[in-house]
This record gives structure tokens, C-alpha cells and sequence, in this order.
């Protein structure tokens, strides 16, 4: 599912240089990695918190998958996002159903919420999804409204 | 409800008795015959073993030298004279207890006065340990079968003393003045039996009289004079105390002032005249003193005695009950001496943190009024140094007394700025005349002290003063450290001039979530009472199968807020949440986070074992978060109130979950 590891490193480097020169800082940067020795690599991963590998990984994934980064969306634009669900928030049986989620994909969060459903089986926390829709902003955040979304296997499935 | 008596608690109040109130802090008033015994057993102890100390440094010249011991003697009392003399000055100036520490801050500057501190804390944590093993040594000088258990023995004084100050043994008058004036008349009778056999013609003959000592070399020229500064500075240990009264003038009748120097003045005469008395006996009756290992003749098994133990029993005669008397009260005196450091040491220690100079705790009066923290910390140091030194009071006198004369040079240097200052606005020729001469006196306290001093540091150093030489400079940045924190925290507390308080725009709150059971209901009912902007519960999603229980749950029991469920990849607890803790705030940085915690209250701290602390821990994360608000929930287990207040607790906990279940679903609105 990953590309190897030299590639993955050179491959979000240049990203992140991209992303800085158009004037925005991706959420999870961390200090840039000279294209040294291998030693060095294994340093920096050894030193990096799980945190920022998964940033790594995922950002990866975006390239596979010919996604955009979150990082990159623009407001009323119509994308494709690959990422991992970090939040899933069920609303009380009281109020309006909906289902709202966190989407990360390495470079930033989105707010996705399907009106009308209280559950999405799937759509859990901690999941891989694919998601195709307008990106709106919502209380300064980003958001999708309705995405059409496409579960993406895990190890388990 | 009663309080559920525990064990630790029943051993304390055994150990240290009730609590006392705080308007039982009175100060009683001391006349001057009970203020003499209450603050001069340290000075007059010293007497037990000043004579000794310059007798067994005389004996590395062997017995050729012990002629000398006259002079160093006289010249040991001159000083003690002149030192009470400048005390006197000290205390009609400064009357009102801060004793050299004030002396020195106010006319020489914190830093100084730092010093004096750090130099009063070593020696008094000295004075305890010195007194202590010379009390003990001269207990086995009468029983001879103690001498192996010596350092049990100082051990358990020190505890004993340590456990009668923390119930509060607040300078008790008579307790004191009975043993004080027993030694004193004890002394005083064995010089005048002493001197009238001399008178009738006997001869004393001290046991050790016969012994020879193998001397260490042979002194002439400079190492004869170094030797003989040696034993005087040893000798000087003999002014230990004088400024104990310096720092009690608030506990006098009064006129304070004037009953106080008069104090000064008969402590002087009497250590004076003992000193002489006892040196003088020891000289008559050829005591010979010296290391165990350098003197031949003593019978195999045996430690020699204590010089004064020696000096009694050839006056008194080996088995006469006066010898024992003799030395139990010397033992006694000496145990009294420790205690003295035990009343000053934790009164310094309060006004040092009162100052800033020391931790808050030692300012804070325990259950029985007594300066409980100060007094541990006093006999937690002196027992260390009683277990190194092996109890020896020859060796712990090598570190003795360089604290006391520093503090003696500041304070008298401090008196010299005092009359200084005074003069240059004192226009009255009477009283220019009392300053002048009261400048006269401390100038020439300040001189002496200044070159005993020089003469400890040189003799002494190597023989053990530099650990207090090291010690003092350590404890001084220690303390300068703690004012400097004390100091920036409360730069970074004071709000400026113009500041108005202002309130978060928003509140966002989240319960935390495990699973739904009382305390987390009663968590989310305490919540919604404080009607936060925004409510969520979170959990953290670590087996699937167990959150979609908690869903259900959650929708079973229609609880009217959100539930939030983290992904946790790496299955912590902690870190999901502060990482999202986080992202709340990042949001709008105007906002308080509000987290609640439900909290189940085990009584037992065996019971917490079973529980893994995983709350504690997230609180700790959580509260270095800015503009996070934490607040526990805290439901208590019948554990733990004491099978009283269990029904009382499962109702308000039943209260809780109808107030949540019975809520009508407006809430919903809560999240915009």
C-alpha cells in the first residue's frame, strides 16, 4: 500500500517545498529532512513521533490515489480527498440526524457531515475513505456536504 | 460524619498528640532566671568538651605541650568575653529576634545576610550533631558497656529530641532551668572539692595520668605556633550559643533589651569561670588526652573517658555516686544544647522563607504549633552527619564553629555600619558619646572574630572544615535560586495596572467517555447544569466492539448530547485526547475548553491498584494546555465514605442519571 521508504521521503519533501512556496504551511510539517545518508533517514525516523509518520504515509497515499490535499483545497471547489477518519461524532436521537467525521489527510482536516443519517456502517473512526464532493466552509472550517464517499480496504478487511 | 481514623493517623497522634488551635500561640515572657538555663545550655554545654578538644590537638606534640594549654585556654575566655560584650551591643540594637541574620541583611545587604543564614544552618545542624555525640560519649564514659552502641544511641537522642519538639516543647521554663542549674552547681561543686583537697594537701590523680603518648612529631618554630592555633580554634567551640540569646530577646520580660544583656553577661561569667575550672582540674590532675591509638598504657578493651568524666572521677573518687550525677547531667546539658539548635534552626528556616529564600513549607506551623517541616529537615541532616562521622565528637568538631564565626564577623561588621550610620545623624553629645563607644566594642568584636576566624579556616581545613567551606557557598546559591523562581512567578502573577478581566467568548465543553455508567452520567448532568456554549461527549476508540456498545447505550438512553469518538491508531488514551483537546482551541483562540472528567473515588490505596490511574495521568497532559480548563467529576465508591454515605451517594448518583434521561431534548441545540 506504501511507496518504499527513499521514495516516500524525496516524494513528500518536494511536496512540502511545494506547499511553502505557495505560502501555506501543511498542518503536520516538520523540520525538512536533508536527502543525506541513510543513517540520517533512520535518525529521523527514529526521532519522529508516530504522529508525523502517519502524516508521512498518508500524504502518500493522496499521490497514489491522484487526490488533493486537503492543504490545497480551495473554497467552492469541486475534489477528490483520500484520508483517515480521526473523529466520528453521532448526534443525539433528539435533533436533526446527521453524522459528521474529521477527515486527515496529512496536510489538513475536513469536516464531513451526511445529512439524514444518524450511521454509516463503515464510517468509523479510524477509517481509510475516498471522498468526492464541493468543499464549503462551514464556522472557518472546510467542510463537505453529502460526499460520495468509497471505503478503502484496511489490513483487517 | 466522623472522621475514619487510619492507621499512620493513630501513630501521629500518639507520637505528636492533638492539634493545637492557633490562639493558643502565645508568647510567653521568660524571666531572667529561666531565660539564663532556657538559652545558655548550648553555650555553657560546651564546656564538657571544649577543654578536651584543646588537649587531644596539644597531644600530637606530646606531653611537653600540655603547659600550654593554659594560654590557649586564657585566650579562649578573652574571646568569649569579648564576644558577649559586642552581643550586648547587638542586642539593645536589634531587640526584635532576627538575631545576626537582621543584623547583617539590614546593614550589609541580602547577600550578606544570605551568608549568615547559610552559615547559622550548617552549624546548627552541627550544634545538634556535636552535642548529641558528645552527650552520648560522655553517658558511656559512666557505663563503659554503651561505647559500641554510640551511634545507635546519638540516633535515638536525636529522634527523641526531634519527636518532643514536634509535639511542641516551645521553651518550657523549668523544664530546662532544672538540669541547666543542676550542671551548673554540679561544675561548681566538683572545682571547689576539687580545690579544697588541692588546698589540704591531696594530690589529684587522674586514671589517665599514667598513660603516655606517642607523639606524632616533633614540634618547634611555625608548626609549634600552628599547633597551638589549632588547639585554640578548637577551643573556640567553647562560644558556640552566645548569639542563641541575640535571637530570643522577644522571649524576655521586660525591660528586653536590658534583661537580655544582663543574660549575656552572667552567661559569659559562668562559661567563663567553668571553662577556667575545669581546664584548671584537668591540668592539676594530669589528665592526658589524646587518640585512642597514640596513647600507651590504657588497659586493654577499654576507650578512654572524656576529660571532664576524668577530672570528676579523680575528684569525686571512680565509684562515688557525685561522679555519676556529674555525668548524667553532663549528658543531659549536652542533649539540651541539641535542643537549642532545634528551637533556633526552624525559626531561621521560617524567616528565611518568609523571605523567599527557602521553600513556603518551613513558614507553615504543623498540628502542634511547632515549625514541624524545619524541625524534620534539622534532624534529618544531623542524623546523616552523626552516621558519617560514626558519632565521633572530635571529628565533627573539625566542621564545627567555622559557621558560627562567620556569622559572628558578619554581624559584628554589621554593628560597626549600624553605629556609622546612627552617628552621622546623632547631633546630642551624650548619646554620639554611648554610639561611639558602643562602636568601640563591636569594632573590636569584629576584629577578633574576623581573625579566629582566619585561624579556623587555616587549622581546620584540612581536617575536615572544608566540607562546611563547600557546604555554605552550595546552600547559599540553593537559596538564591528559590528567591529567584519565588520572584519571577510573582512578576508572571501580578496583573498590570490597567488590567480588566475579561470572559471567554465561548465555552466549548467535552465530558470524557468510557463507558456509561454512573459517575460519566453524573459527569454529563454536572455539565449541562453549567451550560457551556457547546457540550460533546468523547471517548476514544480503542476496541470497536466496545464503542459501537457505547453507541448503542448512547442511544438506548437517548443522552441528548453529541458523542464524539476518537480514532487512536496507536491505541493510547492520553494523546488522542490532548491532540484533540488541541484542535478545539486551535480553532478559535478565544475560547475555553472545558474538560470534564468523571472520577470514581476507591477508598482503599490498595483497591487503586486494580485501577489504572489512565484520569490522573490525562489531567496532568491536559493542564499544561492553555485556556483548557479541567474539571473532575468525582463520584465516590461506598470504599470510600466509610459505609455511611453509600445509599446518600447511589441516590445523588440515580438523581444524576434522571435529571440526564429525564432532560427534554432541547438540548439537541446545544451544537449549532
Amino acid at each position: 500500500m506504501r511507496a518504499p521508504d527513499g521514495a516516500d521521503a524525496t516524494a513528500s519533501a518536494a511536496r512540502r517545498d511545494e506547499t511553502r512556496a505557495r505560502g501555506e504551511e501543511p498542518q503536520a510539517a516538520r523540520p525538512a529532512r536533508a536527502p543525506g545518508s541513510a543513517l540520517r533517514r533512520l535518525f529521523s525516523r527514529l526521532a519522529a513521533d508516530p504522529h508525523e509518520l502517519q502524516a508521512d504515509e498518508l500524504q502518500a497515499e493522496i499521490q497514489a490515489a491522484e487526490a488533493v490535499p486537503i492543504g490545497q483545497c480551495r473554497d467552492r471547489e469541486q475534489v477528490c480527498l483520500v484520508g483517515t477518519l480521526r473523529t466520528v461524532t453521532f448526534r443525539p436521537h433528539a435533533g436533526v440526524p446527521a453524522l459528521e467525521a474529521e477527515l486527515w489527510d496529512g496536510t489538513g482536516t475536513v469536516d464531513v457531515i451526511w445529512l439524514g443519517r444518524r450511521n454509516i456502517p463503515g464510517v468509523s473512526p479510524g477509517r481509510s475513505i475516498k471522498l468526492r464532493g464541493r468543499v464549503t466552509t462551514l464556522r472557518g472550517h472546510r467542510a463537505i456536504y453529502n460526499p460520495i464517499y468509497e471505503l478503502r480496504a484496511t489490513v483487517s478487511d | 460524619m466522623p472522621r475514619v481514623p487510619s492507621l499512620m493517623g493513630m501513630t501521629k497522634r500518639v507520637l505528636v498528640g492533638q492539634p493545637v488551635r492557633s490562639e493558643m500561640l502565645g508568647e510567653a515572657t521568660l524571666p531572667k532566671k529561666i531565660a539564663l538555663p532556657v538559652f545558655a545550655s548550648d553555650a555553657l554545654s560546651s564546656v564538657a568538651y571544649a577543654t578536651e578538644e584543646i588537649l587531644l590537638v596539644l597531644s600530637a606534640g606530646g606531653l611537653a605541650l600540655f603547659h600550654f594549654t593554659w594560654y590557649i585556654a586564657g585566650a579562649v575566655g578573652l574571646l568569649m568575653l569579648v564576644v558577649v560584650a559586642s552581643y550586648r551591643q547587638n542586642v539593645h540594637a536589634y531587640p526584635s529576634g532576627g538575631g545576626d541574620y537582621e543584623v547583617a541583611t539590614t546593614n550589609l545587604g541580602p547577600r550578606v545576610g544570605l551568608t549568615v543564614a547559610s552559615a547559622l544552618m550548617v552549624d546548627y545542624t552541627l550544634t545538634v550533631a556535636v552535642s548529641v555525640s558528645s552527650g552520648v560519649a560522655n553517658l558511656a564514659s559512666a557505663i563503659p558497656s554503651l561505647n559500641s552502641h554510640v551511634v545507635v544511641l546519638s540516633v535515638a537522642v536525636i529522634a527523641v529530641i526531634t519527636l518532643m519538639n514536634l509535639r511542641g516543647v516551645r521553651e518550657s521554663g523549668t523544664a530546662f532551668a532544672i538540669p541547666t542549674y543542676c550542671f551548673i552547681g554540679a561544675i561548681a561543686i566538683m572545682i571547689s572539692w576539687g580545690a579544697v583537697r588541692i588546698a589540704t594537701g591531696h594530690h589529684l590523680v587522674a586514671e589517665s595520668a599514667n598513660y603516655r603518648i606517642h607523639a606524632a612529631g616533633n614540634y618547634s618554630g611555625l608548626a609549634l605556633a600552628f599547633l597551638l592555633l589549632r588547639a585554640f580554634a578548637s577551643g573556640c567551640t567553647a562560644l558556640t550559643g552566645v548569639e542563641a540569646i541575640s535571637n530570643g530577646v522577644p522571649a524576655f520580660k521586660a525591660p528586653k533589651s536590658k534583661n537580655a544583656a544582663t543574660t549575656l553577661a552572667l552567661l559569659g561569667g559562668i562559661a567563663v569561670s567553668m571553662f577556667a575550672g575545669v581546664t584548671a582540674l584537668a591540668l592539676a590532675g594530669h589528665v592526658h588526652a589524646a587518640d585512642a591509638a597514640d596513647l600507651i598504657g590504657v588497659p586493654s578493651g577499654q576507650t578512654p573517658r572524656t576529660v571532664i568524666a576524668q577530672v570528676a572521677r579523680s575528684v569525686f573518687g571512680g565509684s562515688s555516686p557525685l561522679f555519676y550525677v556529674l555525668q548524667f547531667v553532663t549528658a543531659l546539658i549536652l542533649v539540651l544544647a541539641a535542643n537549642t539548635a532545634f528551637n533556633g534552626f526552624p525559626v531561621l528556616a521560617s524567616i528565611l522563607s518568609r523571605d523567599g529564600y527557602l521553600p513556603r513549607q518551613l513558614h507553615t506551623r504543623g498540628d502542634r504549633l511547632a515549625f514541624s517541616n524545619g524541625i524534620l529537615l534539622l534532624s534529618g541532616f544531623a542524623i546523616t552527619l552523626v552516621v558519617v562521622f560514626k558519632a565521633s565528637p572530635t571529628r565533627l568538631i573539625q566542621l564545627y564553629i567555622v559557621g558560627v564565626f562567620v556569622s559572628f564577623v558578619c554581624s559584628q561588621t554589621g554593628m560597626i555600619r549600624h553605629w556609622n550610620r546612627l552617628l552621622a545623624g546623632e547631633s546630642d553629645r551624650g548619646r554620639r558619646n554611648h554610639m561611639l563607644r558602643s562602636r568601640t566594642i563591636n569594632a573590636i568584636g569584629a576584629g577578633f572574630t574576623a581573625t579566629v576566624l582566619v585561624i579556623v579556616l587555616a587549622t581546620k581545613f584540612m581536617k575536615g572544615a572544608w566540607i562546611v567551606v563547600v557546604a555554605m557557598p552550595l546552600i547559599w546559591l540553593v537559596m538564591r535560586g528559590i528567591q529567584r523562581h519565588y520572584e519571577s512567578v510573582a512578576v508572571e502573577l501580578t496583573p498590570p495596572e490597567d488590567f480588566k478581566v475579561t470572559m471567554p467568548s465561548n465555552n466549548h465543553a467535552i465530558v470524557l467517555v468510557s463507558k456509561l455508567h454512573l459517575p460519566t452520567l453524573r459527569a454529563i448532568g454536572y455539565a449541562r447544569a453549567t451550560r457551556p456554549s457547546r457540550l460533546e461527549a468523547v471517548t476514544v476508540d480503542l476496541e470497536s466492539a466496545d464503542t459501537e456498545a457505547l453507541r448503542r447505550d448512547w442511544e438506548h438512553r437517548a443522552i441528548p448530547i453529541p458523542l464524539t469518538v476518537i480514532a487512536s491508531p496507536y491505541r493510547e488514551i492520553t494523546r488522542p485526547i490532548v491532540e484533540y483537546v488541541k484542535r478545539l482551541r486551535t480553532e478559535n483562540p478565544n475560547d475555553i475548553v472545558t474538560v470534564f472528567i468523571p472520577e470514581y473515588i476507591l477508598g482503599h490505596w490498595w483497591e487503586q491498584l486494580l485501577h489504572n490511574q489512565s484520569a490522573l495521568r490525562l489531567k496532568s497532559r491536559l493542564l499544561f494546555q492553555r485556556r483548557v480548563v479541567v474539571a473532575s467529576v468525582p463520584y465516590q465508591l461506598r470504599s470510600a465514605v466509610g459505609g455511611q454515605g453509600d445509599t446518600k451517594s447511589s441516590s445523588a448518583g440515580a438523581a444524576a442519571q434522571a435529571q440526564t434521561e429525564n432532560q427534554p431534548p432541547k438540548a439537541a441545540t446545544n451544537r449549532k
